[in-house]
């Protein structure tokens, strides 16, 4: 039964690597980005919005045709990424990285936003009269009062990254340790037969997939509590 | 303004708003049910997606010579193995191999006939960027300094184990493993080329014919010693259906089989 679990790790740790990453990266792109939506007056908001938002809609084979044609050797992106690194993007684990950051972009940064507009503009205008710095200011003011929007764009980003299979499949090219993720891997074992192996791996994706989301509802609700007694 | 205002009286009066919502339930129910009944005893087909450009010319012909409707479902072999395992309702199954066919046939009573080898694959390694006339369109375009070569999974698609096999047998696939690429089927693998996201790759003839009839382009037709097999079966999955034999003995008569050549596969 263990090495059974043991030949799919390679997948599964790719999986969990991916959607580390792009939470990661997400998180931080996504802070100053949903803090200037959250409080600006521009009056094209609705269109930044609008696009964040697309990934929602969008069939990941849209996504995916895009990407195929921007990432290729000859294309706007691959073209600029093959001058500087000298190594192709498509087909990469980097590829799958910027892929998977603009695909769950809405889910970081629609929860940060929300955190934002509910505290305003005010906590973080009254510390910098007092004088604090930027950075001084988001991790004493702003990281703290938004710790549950943080949980959920991180949950929700992590989450979804690793639910990832459209886009994936057209721009991965299932090499292994590279871009051969959990979802691939299963898709690959029930085209090939191999459906105990498939029930294997995909067992251990529920069981993630769940306890993951029951540890967050858990802590929601104990911060509702929390709330509702003071 | 003052239509508005109308408007909303009309619209207050309870019986036309009944009457709306009956006229939008009885659109939506004749507009439903037009997609139920008004079907003809249509025959599906799913067809592995190497032969899909293939398996459209010769039901365009069919269709004309027997006046059935044929809907066509395609996608993988294994994709549509697993759909047939778990009950789809298909009449006839055209696989890119023969082993799925083979399987079907003696799991399940409910196919009794022997699968029929309506085609043989030809294995191309397929470098559009490169002129045919060139005098390295065989087996040396894999010492060409290619960055990424697309083969389809060799686990789920015929052809991608023949390019394996093929690799194998001239014992390049050290060289090259770095440079594969695996695309779900050969059509992936097709538009991995075509939009330049590799330099070549492992097709069928079939893809490459019908994209550069003239052979304009340098095309290596792998000989069939690298490979083992690559014949294609066909199974009739419901044995009542009279139309899956008509379509069964149409596929085994000469008009197709030329149409089956000419499109780039050989018959038996």
């Amino acid at each position: 039964m263990m090495e059974e679990l043991l030949q799919e790790m390679p997948a599964l740790w790719l999986t969990i690597k991916l959607a580390l990453v792009t939470t990661m990266i997400l998180l931080v792109l996504s802070t100053p980005f949903a803090y200037w939506l959250a409080h600006t007056r521009v009056r094209y908001r609705p269109v930044i919005e609008a696009i964040v938002a697309l990934p929602i809609v969008l069939p990941p084979t849209v996504l995916g045709f895009y990407f195929l044609i921007l990432f290729n050797p000859d294309g706007l992106i691959g073209s600029i990424w093959q001058t500087i690194t000298n190594s192709s993007l498509l087909f990469s684990f980097s590829a799958l990285v910027i892929v998977s950051v603009f695909y769950s972009l809405p889910f970081v940064v629609q929860p940060l936003q929300n955190a934002f507009s509910a505290i305003g503009r005010q906590p973080l205008e009254k510390a910098y009269t007092l004088g604090a710095t930027p950075v001084n200011a988001f991790f004493s003011i702003l990281l703290p009062l938004s710790k549950g929007g943080y949980l959920t764009a991180g949950v929700l980003g992590f989450a979804h990254t690793l639910g990832e299979f459209g886009i994936v499949l057209m721009v991965g090219g299932s090499i292994p340790n590279e871009t051969k993720v959990a979802s691939i891997a299963i898709y690959e074992m029930v085209e090939s037969m191999q459906y105990d192996r498939a029930h294997g791996l995909s067992g251990i994706l529920l069981a993630i997939s769940f306890f993951f989301l029951l540890a967050v509802y858990f802590v929601n609700q104990r911060s509702n509590k929390k709330k509702l007694n003071t | 303004m003052r239509s508005i205002a109308y408007l909303k009286v009309v619209m207050n009066i309870y019986w036309l708003k009944l009457a709306t919502v009956a006229l939008f339930l009885v659109l939506m129910i004749s507009i439903i049910s037009i997609k139920i009944f008004s079907a003809e005893p249509t025959l599906k087909i799913a067809v592995a997606s190497n032969f899909l450009t293939t398996a459209n010319k010769l039901i365009w012909t069919y269709e004309r010579l027997y006046s059935n409707e044929v809907e066509i479902i395609s996608g993988s072999t294994g994709k549509l193995f697993a759909q047939i395992n778990s009950g789809a309702p298909f009449d006839l199954f055209l696989a890119a191999d023969s082993l799925r066919p083979r399987l079907l046939s003696k799991t399940d009573n409910n196919f009794k006939e022997d699968p029929y080898v309506y085609a043989i694959g030809r294995l191309v390694l397929w470098a559009p960027g490169l002129p045919n006339h060139q005098k390295n369109c065989n087996e040396k375009l894999l010492d060409m300094p290619f960055q990424h070569i697309a083969l389809a999974n060799p686990k789920t698609a015929p052809f991608g184990d023949a390019g394996i096999q093929t690799l194998r047998t001239l014992e390049k696939l050290q060289s090259v493993r770095s440079k594969l690429v695996f695309g779900e089927n050969v059509g992936q693998v097709f538009s991995y080329i075509v939009t330049g996201a590799v330099d070549a790759g492992f097709l069928s003839l079939a893809q490459v014919q019908d994209k550069d009839p003239h052979r304009d382009t340098c095309t290596w037709i792998i000989p069939r010693k690298y490979y083992s097999d690559l014949s294609q079966s066909a199974i009739i999955l419901q044995s009542k259906s009279a139309i899956a034999q008509q379509f069964m003995n149409f596929l085994q008569s000469k008009e197709a089989k030329i149409m089956i050549q000419s499109s780039g596969y050989l018959t038996p």
